[in-house]
């Protein structure tokens, strides 16, 4: 297809000609990514404490957004949704503990692969049926900013969503380093059977950990859905997402987390920009398929060397 | 002495690592079976409260217990008076480190009761163990937190404790007690060498104040100079602060050294109770246990 492989050239000649377009793609992404740090910690938190990849991750994020879609559509300012929409996926977190995922914690990583999976499919449908199949938004009515003579838009309620992401990680940073509970599940973490004897109620430790992160994921949804559309079937790339994050950035490095979580923001902008936007979820799931080919030579290497 | 090397062969002589030879290796079954064979007959409980000083301070009576259906300990019982050390040996799988876990509370009891000082404790939880009976588990090889600070990891130790301040002034007379951890509380523990990491473990017990320290293999994975240093330790928390100690050791040697009193078990059930150093004497445990 001449015409589109042209269009493609066209697109990167005017990122170099206009500072104004990469810059404004590269704040986009940043914000965009802000979000997918705070789904990768979440993540990160449950596979290191309970050895659990959740795949329910992404669905966990679009009942967050649909909680903020259905507080607008009442009236409620969006933002309000997100301490609600952390409540109910906390509450449901719990629920999901209580009855499935208590029976899969110490069994292997397949196990729980395929159980989650389920859930996930589960959450889908129930999505459809209750919510419907449409994309949806939660319009917070904010307005943007303009910057440099009208060349930058920015809008408002993604600023907002970043610095609402940045403070609900330091939270939970701050959470695991001085709480009683934080320093439960860190322990948990290091060394469960440790924990044990020093007389921490690890069952107790799992679901406060599993629900923790099902309520990161909702706050994380509520912001996601008053800047960008959702609808039941969008969740799996955000699932994919903060997988990716967390290969790249390692489990309990917040740091890592949040660099990987803004770059992968920004290259898929600038990838949604070059190949269409079509294309910009493509371009996540080729970039993982890139990502893990490269661990498994990066690790390949490592072990030549040990040997 | 045909038929006791676990090769058995009549005519083909074995022959060991170096001009070693062999036969004095026995299989695991071998042991259990001939273990079985020197039983004393059936131990009655009042022999047991006997070597206690006929006043036990934790009592195990009967004991039906193991891991979800499977039972390992069949009818067990046990006596040890207030500040005395017992050390449970007996060949692999034989349930040494089951008898710990039941007292702690991580396995699941069918029949029998645990009593510390009187009191039943056996259904409580193993927080409940800790916090209020004064139970505490020194679990064996590398059960420290890694990426915690040396301090942090003590502070771990009083997580039961009400007010974190209380459990920072049980890691300070720890500190007092022992320098060498003081000098390294800032670093992480992973840091730290087998030695100390052994003693960060135990003093990390002592946090809770525990009347009874159930120890689970405190010899394994250490540099000889620490085995020492480690029964030296628990030698003066017995001796000095009247705690009980009962102890799985895979070292029988040391561990009968060590106790007062030493139990041997084979596949769930009591076959020998005596005082450590008559265990060590006895012709059958020697062969058995201690390597000739």
């Amino acid at each position: 297809m001449p015409r589109r492989g042209w269009r493609r050239m066209n697109n990167i000649e005017l990122l170099f000609s206009s500072p104004a377009i990469a810059g404004g793609l590269l704040i986009d992404g940043i914000l965009f990514g802000s979000i997918f740090a705070l789904i990768a910690y979440g993540l990160a938190l449950v596979w290191g404490v309970m050895n659990i990849i959740n795949v329910t991750q992404g669905e966990f994020v679009i009942l967050g957004g649909f909680a903020a879609v259905v507080m607008a559509d009442n009236g409620f300012h969006p933002l309000l949704a997100v301490p609600v929409a952390a409540l109910v996926l906390y509450v449901l977190g719990r629920l999901l503990y209580r009855t499935i995922i208590h029976r899969i914690v110490d069994r292997d990583l397949f196990t729980s692969l395929l159980a989650t999976f389920g859930i996930s499919i589960v959450l889908q449908q129930l999505m459809n049926i209750v919510f419907g199949g449409d994309p949806r938004n939660a319009d917070a009515g904010l307005g943007v900013w303009f910057a440099f003579d009208y060349s930058i838009v920015l809008s408002k309620v993604k600023l907002l969503a970043f610095v609402l992401a940045i403070v609900v990680g330091a939270a939970l940073v701050v959470f695991l380093k001085m709480s009683r509970l934080g320093q439960a599940i860190r322990a948990t973490a290091q060394n469960a059977r440790a924990a044990r004897v020093v007389g921490i109620d690890t069952n107790r430790v799992y679901e406060a950990t599993f629900a923790l992160n099902a309520a990161i994921c909702g706050a994380a949804g509520a912001l996601a859905a008053t800047a960008y559309t959702i609808h039941p079937y969008i969740g799996l790339p955000y699932t994919v997402r903060s997988f990716m994050i967390v290969i790249i950035a390692g489990l309990g490095n917040i740091g890592g987390v949040l660099a990987a979580g803004l770059g992968l923001g920004a290259a898929e902008y600038y990838a949604g920009f070059i190949l269409g936007a079509e294309f910009q979820i493509a371009f996540v799931f080729g970039l993982l398929v890139v990502v893990l080919l490269a661990r498994s030579w990066w690790l390949g290497r490592k072990r030549r060397y040990l040997k | 002495m045909g038929g006791r090397g676990s090769g058995g062969g009549d005519g083909g002589r074995v022959r060991g690592h170096g001009s070693g030879g062999v036969d004095a290796v026995m299989s695991v079954d071998d042991v259990s079976r001939e273990a079985s064979r020197i039983a004393d007959g059936r131990l009655p409980v009042t022999a047991l409260d006997a070597l206690a000083g006929d006043a036990p301070f934790l009592s195990i009576d009967h004991l039906r217990a193991g891991y979800g259906r499977m039972e390992v300990l069949h009818d067990f019982s046990l006596r040890a008076g207030k500040g005395q050390s017992l050390c449970l040996i007996g060949p692999n799988g034989a349930g040494k480190s089951t008898v710990l876990h039941s007292i702690f509370g991580f396995t699941d009891i069918f029949e029998g009761t645990i009593s510390v000082g009187g009191r039943d404790v056996t259904g409580l939880s193993s927080s409940n163990k800790l916090a209020s009976a004064g139970i505490a588990y020194i679990l064996q090889d590398n059960s420290v937190f890694p990426d915690m600070t040396v301090e942090e990891n003590l502070w771990m130790g009083g997580y039961l404790k009400a007010k974190p301040d209380a459990a920072r002034a049980a890691a300070e007379n720890v500190f007092e007690k022992y320098p060498r951890l003081a000098e390294r509380r800032r670093q992480p523990a992973r840091v730290l060498s087998g030695g100390e990491r052994r003693l960060l473990e135990i003093s990390r017990a002592l946090v809770m104040d525990p009347e009874v320290l159930l120890v689970d293999e405190p010899s394994i994975g250490l540099e000889p100079r620490y085995i020492d240093m480690v029964f030296e330790i628990l030698g003066d928390l017995q001796r000095k602060d009247g705690k009980t100690i009962i102890m799985v050791e895979q070292n029988a040697k040391k561990g009968l050294e060590f106790a007062d009193l030493g139990y041997v078990l084979v596949s769930g059930d009591l076959v020998k109770a005596a005082s450590g150093d008559d265990l060590l004497d006895d012709r059958d445990v020697g062969r058995l246990f201690l390597g000739g």
